[in-house]
């Protein structure tokens, strides 16, 4: 299954008290789990980037941790890219071990992580660019 | 207090994150039927290692008391072994030809003492068993002593620990032998004497009865070496560690020398 719910996360605004972070990423996911009827996996993993969010800004940018708030204002798509695909890798790698929820044959767990995430980053790329940059291109 | 609250607002955001994880662990493992089985498949597996690690350590502990109940069931077993025992034949081993015979008859003891210089122990086994004078006595560790007078039932034994027996023994691995005396002192030690000086003799080695008196068979076990002492003059008095622990002699042997008889009729 794709994901496309982890966007919400990635693209929250750079303000947020972090505090708030895990529970938005937690409710989010709760909300996914009721649907797909898996209570508690997604809800696990989206706490877990969106508690890795501000380290992840943090490493992707390069810059220093003091400045972390102005990382998103940065109009650089490569950067955005390489932001989403390690926070994307993280995603997949909690979600896909709690649902397999053994490291038995852990191979073929690994492979369905990388392909999960290729695909993930694919259509998030495409979402983004697509939908959201364009509309707030035309708004600004 | 006001410290651990301080902690407490500065880490909020890892407490909360963990908070949640945990939740969603729970809920994980508590609303899908897959999770919770792997789950209790691995909790069942771990509380298995853990119980077999408990039960190993409570065995243990419990050794004493299994300990008791083999002692008590071995005596009841010995028991009926000895009625066995009485009802077929007080002869339990023969070997070696008519020239050196030996006639080996089961014992038990009744009565010992330890703590004479003189010491003795009854036997429960006599004239009519055919146990006469001057018949020597084994345990299962080696030499106990050698028979002195014998009633209808019962024999008298000097043990090796009686300062009066004087027992021909000697070294294992170099076929020098002397007179095995005890010295009237403890138990455990009895000493070997008129061992030449140049004897190479090593603490641990094992001496064995020599075999040249008609009453002792030869190489049974008498003890090992435990101290050599080279102060004396021509020769070196050996401290014997005695194999056969005497505050618990109770099954012997009594030996009897087919041939004693004829060898000393030949030797006057």
């Amino acid at each position: 299954m794709v994901s496309l719910f982890p966007l919400i996360i990635y693209i929250l605004p750079s303000g947020i008290k972090f505090t708030f972070l895990p529970i938005i990423g937690f409710i989010l996911g709760l909300l996914v789990d009721i649907s797909t009827n898996t209570i508690g996996v997604h809800a696990a993993a989206t706490t877990m980037i969106a508690w890795m969010r501000p380290r992840m800004l943090v490493i992707t940018s390069g810059q220093q941790m003091n400045i972390y708030k102005d990382v998103q204002k940065l109009d650089d798509s490569f950067w955005f890219f390489r932001y989403i695909s390690f926070s994307t890798l993280i995603f997949n790698f909690a979600l896909l071990i709690i649902e397999v929820f053994s490291f038995n044959d852990f191979h073929y767990t690994l492979l369905r992580i990388l392909l999960s995430t290729v695909a993930d980053i694919t259509i998030i790329e495409l979402y983004y660019f697509l939908f959201i940059k364009t509309v707030k291109n035309s708004i600004s | 207090m006001r410290e651990i609250i301080k902690l407490i607002v500065k880490n909020q955001f890892t407490i909360v994150f963990v908070l949640l994880e945990v939740l969603a662990f729970l809920l994980v493992i508590g609303q899908n039927n897959y999770q919770k089985n792997i789950f209790a498949g691995e909790c069942a597996s771990l509380s298995g290692v853990l119980s077999d690690k408990i039960s190993s350590v409570n065995e243990y502990l419990s050794l004493k008391h299994e300990n008791d109940a083999l002692i008590a069931e071995n005596v009841l077993l010995r028991n009926k072994l000895e009625l066995f025992g009485d009802t077929a034949s007080s002869v339990v081993q023969t070997h070696g030809s008519t020239l050196s015979g030996y006639i080996f008859h089961s014992a038990k003891t009744i009565n010992i003492s330890i703590n004479k210089s003189r010491n003795s122990i009854t036997l429960n086994k006599g004239l009519s068993d055919g146990i006469r004078p001057d018949m020597s006595v084994c345990s299962p560790d080696g030499v106990v002593g050698i028979v002195t007078k014998c009633s209808e039932h019962f024999c008298k034994v000097m043990p090796v620990i009686n300062t009066d027996l004087k027992l021909s023994a000697r070294l294992k691995n170099s076929d020098y032998y002397g007179p095995l005396q005890w010295d009237g002192g403890s138990v455990d030690y009895s000493y070997l004497n008129d061992i030449p000086r140049h004897v190479v003799v090593h603490k641990g080695d094992t001496i064995v009865t020599s075999g040249l008196s008609p009453i002792f068979p030869k190489d049974i076990m008498v003890g090992v070496v435990d101290e050599i002492d080279r102060n004396t003059a021509n020769f070196v008095v050996i401290k014997v560690k005695l194999s056969v622990d005497f505050r618990k002699v109770i099954n012997v042997m009594i030996v009897e020398n087919t041939n004693k008889f004829e060898i000393e009729q030949l030797e006057n």
